[in-house]
């Protein structure tokens, strides 16, 4: 027996009403085109967030890895018998520091001497020929063979300078090896900061000893973990590990936090939610308005026998028809705007070497489905109204006037969003950017500036600074200092390592009071993390970056940086008279609650201590 | 045959002072084939009534049974499909769908039935009320005459039980008018079908069979059977 069917009458009915009301369509589509473009927009800037993140925690040495153990072979062996762990594979360092070739500059190159198992476990597949077999072979990526313009690769030669021994014996030593294959380098993001040199374990007894007293990292794979603890648990296991194998420490790859993730991404999606809402008034609206002007016509076919069920289909025929279209529209523009903003956003933030373009599905089924998710609910009401409203009713219906109030608010919330995010997207300026906070077009830091060195630290020669003002397209060049306390060194399990550049400072008065306060105040720990503050506290030795500058500099500096109280007393800066103080608290968390204590005209005594720990007193104001 | 009947039917809007009774016990009966016209000035209950019998709204106390079904405990969806198969209407502003031609708005009751219109009685109906020639034409080429009739075809498509007509000739002139009064009652006398129709006007409600005179929401003098003139 056929069942009575209504689908054809009810799909002319909908065509029939879509093609009358060619206004309302064209205002429906721009609204769902715009949510959507919108949402789609965030969606891919979002989306590629998250990637590059953890494109950025992935890609660190040992991208097969959890993390790492540091340890002997004995602490190897053991570590392979353990149940968390699933492999360990130890890449010994071969020289005292990274390579020093010229072209390597600005970049960390390091000779490693891996287990066999660690080239399968890392992805370190070769493109040609074979792996080292003796100490004078080595394998290089093919990023390097790029960086190092080799035409022919297999049985070049190619000569680095090695740190032999250890620690401050360490003596940069030449040594030619040959190239036996170049593998495809499984850290490609950060190729031009990091590369990989593979030789094998018997270099070091053969060539540098001193590496073989020292513990090596021991990258390891760990199993059972939980993937919905994001990674948190790593850490956790790892020092489990390390204490069942006899290890003498721990090391993580740059995983995010989920605390660390919903930062980064928490902003994408708050955005996605307030122009859904947003969405969600100028669609409701757009439907609204629709349905309250064909009202007598929903309230005349149900008249004629026209059911709930009937006009609800009749209608939501038509809005699947405009949803389709719009979202078609939104979802392509919006992923091209994404795509667009994306990088540039990134490129704002320390992962911007680690972009990765969202997946085109992922953002199409995401955008497609919150914006149909918004269409929908927008359309509920409408829907409800138009589908349950009786004939009598229906005949009697007037539109309530508040509803126009709310449609312009809705509409001007919508255009509020859009204009905002056009400006957040398209308003900022790298070269404003880099003009408001450089003085100077180019800086030029000792690594130690900022960063922890392996070797001992050597400073920046005099004829630097000259040669670089000789340079036919150089300006000017002006010099900045940073004081170092020596020694500048710490003995750790793996060796010796040397601090960044920091002055031992005493403080007395104001100094002293403000810096006691961040050192005491838990929120200014969790923001900055805890640098011994406490323990510099107790003895007023505090560790400070402190910087000499020529006073023309100084204003330039100022001008960039902004003066938070009192004005610049040039003469007195130049003669050495006066200091400037920057803030520990550089993000002015602690603003609301504390002003400071030091302020412009304070007179204040710094004492330096000396490499003999003697502290020499100096006024300043 | 009694096809149509009301039992002490009340609708009444507002309380107190402001309590207007718009139908107020009203009882009456229609039998089948009869033409019906209910005669009021402007506020004596005719379009409430009409909408009461039609199934709506919902009378505040009262029953109307059409065809042995009584509509009192029916739910909105119920009440839809049982006017769509019972009830057919004719406005005063014929209420057609602007986009669909006259074949397709004449038969969208038996469609919406999920029903296939009966050919051969639609294209009777259609003949009958002088539209063959524009089954392809949309109501907007119609004259308003036109336009009535193709109401009244919708109205009749189905073979429904009753037809209830609101003021039918109410935006027509008097030619026009006529003319579908006419119509209505040569419809009524050829399928035998039943028709209530509302009505201010005197000189039109004298075409119906019978005449019933509502007067703040009462029928007043009793039934006229117009034959009794």
């Amino acid at each position: 027996m056929f069942r009575n069917s209504d689908k054809e009458v009810l799909k002319e009915l909908a065509r029939d009403n879509y093609s009358s009301h060619k206004s309302r369509n064209r205002i429906a589509i721009l609204a769902i085109a715009l949510t959507t473009l919108l949402i789609t927009a965030v969606w891919t800037v979002g989306i590629s967030m998250i990637s590059t993140i953890s494109n950025y925690g992935e890609s660190a040495p040992g991208p097969g890895c959890e993390g790492n153990i540091n340890g002997t072979e004995e602490t190897r062996q053991r570590l392979e018998e353990l149940p968390q762990i699933q492999w360990a594979d130890m890449a010994r360092e071969c020289s005292g520091a990274g390579l020093h070739n010229r072209e390597f500059a600005g970049m960390d190159v390091r000779l490693l001497a891996p287990d066999k198992g660690y080239f399968g476990h890392n992805f370190v597949e070769l493109i040609e020929g074979r792996f080292a077999q003796s100490a004078d072979e080595i394998v290089i990526s093919d990023t390097m063979a790029e960086r190092l313009g080799l035409e022919t690769v297999v049985g070049s030669q190619l000569e680095l300078l090695v740190m032999i021994g250890a620690d401050e014996k360490m003596v940069e030593t030449p040594m030619t090896f040959t190239i036996t294959g170049y593998y495809k380098n499984p850290l490609i993001n950060i190729s031009k900061v990091y590369d990989e040199i593979y030789t094998v374990p018997e270099f070091i007894t053969q060539y540098n000893p001193a590496m073989g007293q020292r513990p090596q990292k021991i990258y390891v794979k760990l199993n059972n973990l939980n993937p919905l603890l994001m990674k948190t648990d790593v850490m956790n296991k790892l020092q489990e590990a390390n204490d069942l194998a006899g290890g003498t420490g721990t090391g993580t790859k740059n995983t995010s936090s989920m605390g660390n993730m919903l930062l980064s991404v928490g902003p994408a999606i708050l955005f996605v939610l307030f122009i859904g809402m947003s969405g969600y008034f100028l669609i409701y609206n757009v439907f609204y308005i629709s349905v309250s002007s064909d009202i007598r016509w929903f309230g005349m076919m149900k008249t004629i026998g026209t059911t709930a069920r009937q006009l609800n289909a009749v209608l939501m025929q038509q809005i699947r028809r405009l949803a389709v279209i719009g979202i078609l529209i939104g979802i392509v523009l919006g992923y091209l705007v994404g795509n667009l903003i994306g990088p540039g956003v990134m490129r704002q933030t320390m992962y911007g070497m680690f972009y990765k373009a969202p997946n085109v599905l992922v953002v199409f089924l995401l955008g497609a489905g919150f914006s149909w998710f918004t269409v929908y609910i927008s359309a509920l009401k409408s829907l409800k109204l138009a589908c349950h409203i009786s004939p009598v009713e229906a005949a009697r219906f007037t539109p309530k006037k508040k509803k126009n109030m709310f449609t312009i608010l809705s509409f001007a919330l919508s255009g509020m969003i859009f204009l905002v995010s056009c400006n957040a997207a398209l308003g900022f300026s790298i070269d404003h950017m880099v003009e408001r906070y450089n003085m100077k077009d180019a800086r030029i830091f000792h690594k130690g500036f900022s960063w922890s060195l392996e070797e001992p630290y050597q400073p920046v020669s005099a004829e630097l600074p000259e040669k670089i003002s000789a340079l036919p397209f150089v300006t000017n060049v002006d010099v900045a200092y940073q004081a170092r306390l020596m020694p500048d060194y710490e003995e750790t399990t793996m060796g010796r390592i040397y601090w960044p550049s920091l002055a031992q400072v005493s403080l007395d008065g104001a100094l002293k009071k403000e810096m006691e306060f961040f050192a005491g105040s838990e929120e200014f720990m969790s923001t900055y993390g805890d640098t011994g503050l406490r323990d510099q506290a107790e003895n007023n030795r505090w560790k400070l970056g402190v910087k000499g500058i020529p006073a023309d500099l100084i204003q330039q500096e100022l001008a960039c940086e902004g003066v938070f109280e009192g004005t610049l007393d040039l003469e007195k800066f130049e003669a050495g008279e006066g200091i400037v103080w920057a803030s520990p608290d550089s993000q002015e968390i602690l603003r609301r609650d504390f002003e400071g204590s030091v302020h412009s005209g304070d007179k204040t005594t710094i004492g330096f201590y000396d490499a003999q720990g003697n502290c020499n007193n100096l006024s300043e104001s | 045959m009694k096809i149509l009947e009301t039992k002490h039917l009340k609708k009444y809007y507002g309380q107190g002072s402001s309590l207007v009774k718009a139908v107020d016990d009203i009882s009456i009966s229609v039998e089948k084939g009869e033409f019906v016209a209910i005669v009021g000035t402007s506020g004596s209950g005719k379009t409430s009534l009409l909408n009461l019998l039609g199934g709506l709204d919902y009378a505040d106390s009262g029953e109307v049974i059409i065809g042995g079904q009584s509509l009192l405990n029916m739910k909105d969806e119920e009440r839809t499909v049982f006017r769509r198969r019972n009830i057919g209407f004719v406005f005063q502003n014929y209420n057609l769908v602007s986009m669909l031609d006259v074949y397709k708005n004449v038969v969208l009751p038996i469609r919406l039935d999920g029903n296939k219109p009966d050919e051969e009685f639609i294209g009777k109906i259609l003949s009958l009320l002088g539209l063959t020639e524009k089954v392809r034409n949309r109501p907007n080429q119609l004259s308003g005459g036109q336009q009535q009739r193709v109401a009244i075809a919708r109205a009749l498509a189905s073979k429904p039980k009753i037809v209830l007509a609101d003021e039918p000739t109410g935006n027509l002139d008097s030619r026009t008018s006529a003319e579908v009064m006419g119509l209505l009652q040569m419809t009524s006398r050829e399928f035998n079908q039943t028709i209530i129709m509302i009505t201010h006007n005197e000189e039109i409600a004298q075409l119906a069979d019978r005449i019933i005179h509502l007067e703040d929401g009462r029928v007043v003098g009793g039934d006229i059977h117009v034959s009794e003139f």
